[in-house]
This record gives C-alpha cells, structure tokens and sequence, in this order.
C-alpha cells in the first residue's frame, strides 16, 4: 500500500464541504458576555476583600466600646456584633479565609472524583471493585465525628490542611456519578475506537472522558465552592476548623444565624457577600460548560 | 378509477418549530391497492403519513384535505378520528416494541385492540377473531402469552401487523415497517403484510426508503422530495422510464444485487425543512436544470387520459418521455470498472478455528450456571493482500463478536493471526504494533466521533498514538481528508456540524490516516440515504482499485457486497458455512443458507422476481442459552434442504457437524447434502 501523501484524491461524489468553521474553547469563552459578567464579578470580590479593609479605620478584632450590636450606619457599614466588632471587617477577613479555602476544596474534591471516577468506570474488574469499596468505606464511615476526634491535631494545621479535609469529605458522591457516566461512555463507539487503536487507559481519560464530562465536573465545582464555605462552617462550628479569634464567612453565619430574627445584619451581611461569591464562580462555570459543549443541543 | 380509497388533496403540513414538512401533497388511493411511498430522510414521508392517520405532534399544523372512502378527515376532532381508525386506517409502525405495552401479553393487545372498536362483542368472539389473527401472521398460539420483549423483532412486526388488520381497516399504513429487519425476516413480514391487507381487503400504504422492497410489493410509487411529491407511476413505468431527475438519481445510486456497476450518487444534499424558493427544490442539485426550474415551480403533470398516470413534477419531464432528453443527459454511468481479481498476495489475517461462548451467570458465586451461549463456534478466514472479503450473515450469526476478536484481547479458543503472528503468543509491544495495522470503521459514524473532538483531532488519533509529529501529522489528515473527498475546512469542525455521510467519510479518513495493511468495515452504509451511500461505496470502489485497499467489509447487505467485494464468507448460527468469489456465490449459491439469503434479497427491479421466505421463520436459538453443544447441524430446525431429506440423511445432520471442505477450486461449503437436489416447494 502506498502512503497517504502520494495518494492521488479520490472523488467518488461529491467533494464535501466546506464547513463553516467554528473557533475553540477559548474562543467561545472570550466571546461570551455572562463569562465576562462572572469573571467581572468574581475579580471585584476578590479585589474587595484584598484592599476592602484600608478604606475603614478599624480592623476586624477591634472593639468599638460606644457600639454593641449595632445596626448598619455610616460609622460601622455593616453594624456590630455583641462585643462592638466590625461586622465589615470581620466580612472582609472571613471572606478571604473563604475563597481560599472554597477555591481550592472544590476543584481538588470535583479533581478527586473525576480521577477515581473515570479509572473506576474505565478500568471494571478488580480495579472498579476496589476503588467504590474505597469510596462506599467513606461515604458510611462517619467521617465528620472522626475528624472531631483528630480536632486537637487539626486545629493547629492552617487553611491548606483545611481545604484538603474538605476536600476529603465531599468528594465521595461526585466519583460515583463520573464512574456511571463513565461506563455509559465506555461503550461508545469513540472510546471502543481509542482502545481499538491501542491507546492506554490514561489517554482514553484524558482525552475521551473528561472532555465528555467536562459540563458535569464544571457543575460540581461551582456548586462544590458554595459547598465547600457551608462545610467549613459546620466544621468550624464543631470546632475543627476556623477558631476564635479568627472568622470565615462560616463561622460568621453560624454566628450570626440564631439571631437572624432580632438583629438581621449579623446573617444577612455574610449571607448576602456569600451569595455574589457563588454566583459569580457559576456564571463563569456555567460559561465554561457552554463553551465545552460543541454539539450537544447545538446543531 | 371509482371512488378512490384515499384522496389527499393540497396536503400541508408545518411542525411546531417552523419545519414545512409536506408542501401541497395530492395522492390517490384506488381501493386494495399498494401505494409505495419513496424517499430520502427529510423528505416528509413520515409527516405525510403521520398527517392522514391523525397522528402528528402537538403543535403541528394539517392544512388540505384527507378524504379516507369519502370522509374528510382534516379538522375532524380526536374523538371521531380515534374512532374511524382500526375500522377504517390502521397503522404498522416501524418499531413495535415501543408501540407494545411491555406490561401485557401479546395476546391481550391484540384483543385489546378488537375491543375498542366494538364495546359489545363477546369474550368468545373476541378470542376466536384472536385466535384467526394468529394464524393469518403465523404466528404459534403459544406466543399470545408471551410480552413483547420476549419476541424476536420479526415476531412484535407480526403482532404489529395482528393489531393493526384486527378491526379490517380499509386503508393500512406501514411506516418503515421492516427497516429494523434482517433480510430474511424482512421478506417474511412483508409476505404477512401483504397476505392480511388481502384477507383484509385493504389499500396498503407502504412507506420505505428501500427501493427494492417497493420495486417488489407496491402497484404504484410516489417519489418525494423536499415535501412534495415530484414523481407518481405505476412501478414497472417508474422503474423503466422515470420522468423525473431525482427520480433518476435515485435509481442510479442503488446497488443491485445482481451485478455490480457504476453508481450516480446525486450531488449536494437536499434542502432543510426550513427551505422556501420559487422554483423546483432539486433544482440546485439537478444536472439538466434550467433557469426556469429555479423561477418556478413545475406542478405534478402528465398524461392524464392514461390511468393509472405517469405522473411528474418537471418542466423537462415532456423532453424526457419524448427522448430529446435521455436518462444518461440527466445522471450519466460511468463506465464500468474493469477490475480482475487481483492476484491474492499473502495472508493478512488468518482466522483459524474460532471460537467464542458467553456464560450466563446465576449471581456472581454461580458462574455459568444458567448455561452458555455460543456466539462464535468455528470460524475459518483468510483475508490476502489487495482483496476485499466480506463477510455476511443475517444478526446473530456472530460477525461482529468475530471481528471484534481481532481488536481485542478476549481469551477465545482458535488462532487469530495478523500478518503471520499469532495474536495470542505476541508480546506486547509487538501486538501494539500490529494493531495500528488493522483500523476499524466502526457501524455507527456519529457514535465513533468523540463530539469533543474536532475532525483533526479524531482523524490524528491514531498517528499521535504512534507517536507521529505535529506536522507531519496535520500533513497526513489533511491527504487522509482528501482522499475521501472531504474539504480541508472540514478538520477544523465538529462532528455535530457534519451529515451522516460527512461523518462516515471522517471515520474512513481516520482509518485510512495509518496506512493500516487492513481495514475492517461494520456495515459500511447501514442507515445511509441511498445517494448518500452511493457516494460511500463508489469512494471505497475508488479506494480498492487505486490503493489495491484491503478490507474486510461485515454487512448484512448483499447489494453492498455485490458492489465491492472480491470474495464472500457466509455465517450462520455462528460458523461460516460457504465461502466463494463473489460472482460464483451469486450466481450459484451452494449452502442451503446462503441460497435463502440471496432468494430474500430485494431487487430495485419491478420485473425481477419477488424475493421469497425460503429459510423457516425465526431464528430461536439465539436467545436461548444451550447446554454442551450436540454434534448436529443447528440450521437443521429451520433448513428447507433437511425438510426434503429422507430419514437416514437426516440422521447424519442430526448427529454430525458438517464440516468446511473445499468442495471446487474455490469454493468451500458446509453442509452434508448441498449436491443434493431437493424439489422446491
């Protein structure tokens, strides 16, 4: 057989085409308008949370003496709580334990799921078996009352460990639901195909699963940073994970939450600064996944 | 004609989304008589039919008339509509299974479907009529208990056609009634349809992109296109002389099964659902248009004195039945290929003795308790250098576990070897190597493009996995492209952005990109248009003379083995039970399987004979799961030749396994008896 270059074209029919060409990911993301409205939003908080605190005099462990639980006003933006201290402030400071800790427990649980998930699915056999009696151990186990045990230890590790443990809590559901896509996907013509023509497990993932997914696992990290700032304030709650005197939005909503009735600017402040966090991070999520959506629903 | 059975009259229809389906639609039904309706995907048979038997969705419009023996059925409302269908227009869908109540037994629909039209009549009565409807679709009293899933997909078309003769409906529609079909069961269903629309009096409607079952069954055929029906004729005049371009067309791009020739895939594609102009919608596709034709539109017309009338939407049709215009001015033949049977070079691949069982499996401690199933039970093939075998067989034969064999590494009993290696006794690294040169193109196009991956991406696949380079790469996508026909701009686009063919040729392209000494091709044009797969199987005609392509094409379509194929390997049950070059396997089948097979193959030809049921119905081992096999034949159940044996004969198909000998210089059979002359009937 000769080599595809010297081959003479065959025109048995019609040539096809031409196609109208359609620009990549990338290129669908820059030119979609709710993309730059989340990112826009997100950059903001971010930027607020860095140089927010400078534009008041005081700072989040200050205690104002003429202020005990007041509501908003032009001395205190957001009011005080039972001890005279800056609700803004202390926003300011929890907002930025938050986002670090959200944004990088999200991914790394959606990253975790996606790996075992795929591999699980992928791989069957012992392999699939092992790794969901892994995940089926963790999701029965009650890991949270184990982590109150480990408290001592944690408390004294900083925000990394943190997210990790986070992490390590919720990623458990998530590979399932990537294992049970991935066995749907495994039978497909293109994935049969990659394995046809030789191609190891690791680049059927890589490049055949996840990209196929990739609308799934972008959903989960946007809905897993929301996620994420509510664990942590259960945690901190408990005890395990923010502690006095530092704040999360976390601790400042369980804080705030009982008095939700009589003194509302102790929950809604955070509240409200939580919510434009998680949208922002969906609106670009929701983005991304359109722009990785070449042809479903389209076409 | 008297009164017509079904007289539709400026039918339109327009769905909820903007798509104008059918546009201005007349056609007539004389009482008994079999219309065929033709054409491609899109053409708005289905919107045609769904509109005179009540059916289209929510949101669709019906503008025109449907007069069903005089009654207009256009306005009227669900009520008295639901009541004139089963007495008066039934219909046969193309898949029963999701028209079947999976809760109820068979028997019970049917019954079910005698009641609703007749609140009165009795349990007796109704079990009779049940039992007489049986009978009529031959079908075993016994299969009344069964539920829908536990039949085989011939057996739910004949309960499909049971429910739908059961009140005797004056008009019958069939919507794509066998296209789910094997040939073989094909012939059998639609012998039951046109045996009960008898019993019953009936006109049959009979819709089917498969111009050899309308050449075989229909009276007359309508051709349409883009929503309008463009040609009308008795079909021996359709066939013989057609009017029309596209009607042209068509009948070029079909593959006979009879003799091999040049195909005339129509160029471009037809027009959306959305299209609207003022002149002929082939217009832009049709070689002898005129500047008229993109003004105007022609109306159907013709010689309207003789009856029934030829006629044709084309302002050339007059040209053409004068014959200042010839069929070869419109779509002109190639010349035919002179092609010898090339010399056969070393064996690419070498299947020896293959075997394959599944165990079923009662709970993971009890494996193969429930007993086996015999997928694969002794396979012998050689495919040699420049030649291209097919293999056929009706499903579940055990093709496609065959050729899978050969990609995957599943423990097997017999040898597979490619290019002189034994695929079991390689190392790895070796059968890494091998494996890049074989390439599959798998049945399904659009399931075997990842919708992720641009076309270059899914074309390179298999060089960046051989570790070639970026550009040498994009180099070699780019020829792969080319050579079956696809524009350049077409690697940069998506697979939702393609048709059916496009897509099909992307999977060839990625096939091709290797350089692979053999190609496997599962079905290659199943669930094509026919234009569409005209163009396929000329590209790959093209690919086999100018490459010297070697393949190994597994389809179920003789036509499409006719067109391509130097040599034939038949299965049934499992084994391959003849094997010869193609022409002598046409022209004298040997093994009885092989005979039924080629007897049940439509023909688009009015004047050939109709294809014939020879093989006994249904297949029933193929479910069912068996014990330690028995040395026997087990096409004997269902073969016509072992029917006509005598008794000792019989003896030794029943307790010996007919071999694969080589029974002339080229051709090998098993079967004990094939010399044997058994009287047909």
């Amino acid at each position: 057989m000769t080599t595809a270059s010297d081959v003479r074209p065959v025109t048995a029919g019609s040539v096809l085409g031409p196609v109208r060409p359609s620009g990549g990911v990338w290129h669908r993301v820059v030119r979609d308008r709710q993309a730059w409205v989340g990112a826009g939003l997100l950059a903001g908080i971010v930027l607020w949370a860095l140089v927010g605190p400078v534009l008041r005099p005081w700072d989040a462990t200050h205690v104002d003496l003429t202020a005990f639980g007041q509501p908003p006003s032009a001395r205190h933006w957001f009011g005080t709580n039972d001890i005279g201290q800056d609700l803004y402030q202390q926003v300011l400071v929890g907002l930025r334990k938050s986002l670090v800790v959200a944004l990088v427990a999200a991914p790394v649980a959606t990253a975790l799921a996606a790996v075992v998930g795929a591999v699980a699915g992928l791989a069957g056999g012992w392999v699939d078996r092992a790794l969901m009696a892994g995940v089926d151990l963790m999701l029965v186990v009650p890991s949270f009352y184990l982590l109150v045990l480990c408290s001592p230890a944690l408390a004294k590790a900083g925000w990394p460990v943190l997210a990790l443990v986070i992490a390590a809590l919720t990623w458990m559901i998530m590979a399932r639901v990537v294992r049970a896509q991935t066995r749907s996907l495994r039978d497909r013509g293109f994935v049969r195909a990659a394995r046809f023509a030789g191609a190891p497990l690791g680049w059927v993932v890589v490049r055949h699963i996840w990209p196929n997914l990739a609308s799934l696992l972008v959903a989960d990290v946007t809905v897993g940073v929301g996620a994420a700032v509510l664990t942590e304030a259960t945690m901190s709650y408990f005890g395990i994970g923010v502690r006095v005197p530092d704040v999360s939005l976390g601790t400042l909503l369980a804080a705030g939450g009982p008095a939700a009735a009589t003194r509302p600017w102790l929950f809604v402040c955070p509240a409200l600064v939580l919510v434009v966090a998680v949208c922002a991070v969906s609106l670009l999520g929701d983005a991304l996944r359109d722009a990785l959506d070449t042809g479903a629903g389209r076409g | 004609m008297a009164e017509p059975l079904l007289d539709v009259r400026g039918l339109h229809v327009r769905f909820a989304d903007g798509a104008h389906a059918v546009r201005g639609v007349d056609l007539q039904m004389a009482p008994g008589e079999v219309l065929g309706l033709v054409g491609e995907s899109g053409a708005g048979k289905s919107a045609l039919v769904s509109g005179v038997v009540g059916l289209l969705p929510r949101g669709a419009t019906l503008t025109g008339s449907v007069r069903l023996a005089g009654t207009e059925l256009v306005g009227l409302d669900d009520r008295r509509l639901a009541a004139l269908r089963g007495p008066g227009v039934a219909m046969v869908f193309q898949d029963p299974l999701s028209v079947l109540n999976p809760l109820r037994r068979v028997g019970t629909l049917v019954a079910e479907a005698l009641r609703l039209h007749d609140r009165t009549v009795t349990t007796h009565a109704v079990q009779t009529r049940v039992d007489e409807l049986f009978t009529l679709v031959g079908l075993p009293a016994g299969t009344q208990q069964a539920f829908a899933h536990e039949l085989s997909g011939g057996m739910r078309q004949r309960v499909g056609i049971a429910i739908a003769i059961a009140c005797s409906p004056r008009l019958l529609v069939a919507d794509e009634p066998t296209t789910a079909l094997d040939v073989a069961v094909q012939v059998q269903v639609l012998e039951v349809l046109d045996t009960a629309r008898q019993t019953a009096d009936a006109g049959l409607l009979l819709v089917s992109h498969d111009l050899g079952v309308v050449a075989g069954w229909a009276d007359r055929v309508a051709v349409m296109y883009a929503g309008h029906v463009v040609e009308q004729a008795p079909t021996t005049d359709l066939f013989a002389a057609p009017r029309m371009p596209y009607t042209i067309g068509l009948l070029r791009a079909v593959p006979d099964p009879r003799a091999a020739r040049r195909l005339v895939p129509v160029p471009g594609e037809p027009p959306t659902a959305g299209w609207s102009g003022p002149g002929c919608a082939f217009a832009p596709r049709c070689p002898v248009a005129q500047p008229r034709c993109a003004q105007e539109r022609p109306r159907l017309g013709g010689d309207q004195q003789a009856l029934p009338a030829h006629l044709a939407a084309c302002w050339r049709a007059d040209e053409l039945v004068g014959g200042t215009l010839s069929l070869d001015d419109v779509f002109a033949v190639g010349a035919p290929r002179d092609r010898e049977r090339p010399v056969p070079g070393d064996p690419v691949l070498e299947i020896c003795d293959l075997r394959l069982t599944y165990r079923l499996d009662a709970g993971v401690r009890r494996r193969g308790r429930r007993g086996q199933i015999v997928a694969v039970d002794s396979v012998w093939l050689t495919v040699r250098r420049g030649e291209i075998v097919a293999l056929v067989g009706e499903s579940g034969a055990g093709k496609t576990s065959t050729v899978e064999r050969i990609f995957e590494a599943v423990p097997a009993l017999g040898t597979v070897r490619l290019l002189g290696h034994d695929l079991a006794r390689t190392g790895r690294s070796v059968r890494r190597r091998l494996r890049r040169s074989v390439q599959l193109v798998a049945q399904d196009a659009t399931d075997a493009l990842d919708p992720r991956m641009t076309v270059r991406a899914t074309v390179g696949e298999p060089l960046l996995l051989a570790r070639v380079r970026r550009p040498e790469r994009h180099r070699r996508v780019a020829a792969a492209l080319r050579t079956v026909g696809l524009h350049p701009t077409v690697a940069d686009a998506y697979p939702y952005q393609l048709s059916g063919g496009q897509r099909r040729r992307v999977a060839v392209a990625r096939a091709l990109v290797t350089d692979p000494e053999l190609v496997v091709l599962d079905e290659p044009v199943a669930g094509l248009d026919v234009s569409v797969a005209a163009g396929l199987l000329e590209l790959l005609a093209d690919l086999r003379d100018s490459r010297g392509l070697t393949a190994l094409v597994v389809t179920h379509d003789l036509a499409v083995v006719r067109q391509l194929a130097d040599r034939v390997a038949v299965m049934a049950v499992g084994r391959v039970v003849e094997e010869a070059p193609t022409a002598a396997l046409f022209t004298a089948p040997a093994h009885p399987c092989t005979q039924a097979l080629l007897a049940a193959v439509p023909v688009p030809d009015p004047t050939a004979d109709r294809p014939r049921a020879v093989f006994r119905p249904e297949p029933e081992w193929a479910s069912a799961p068996t014990g330690p096999a028995t040395p026997q034949c087990r096409l004997a159940p269902r073969c016509p030749l072992f029917a006509g044996l005598t008794p000792d004969r019989q003896h030794r198909c029943r307790t010996e396994v007919p071999r694969l000998l080589p029974s002339t210089a080229d051709r090998t059979v098993a079967c004990h008896w094939w010399r044997t002359v058994v009287p047909s009937g």
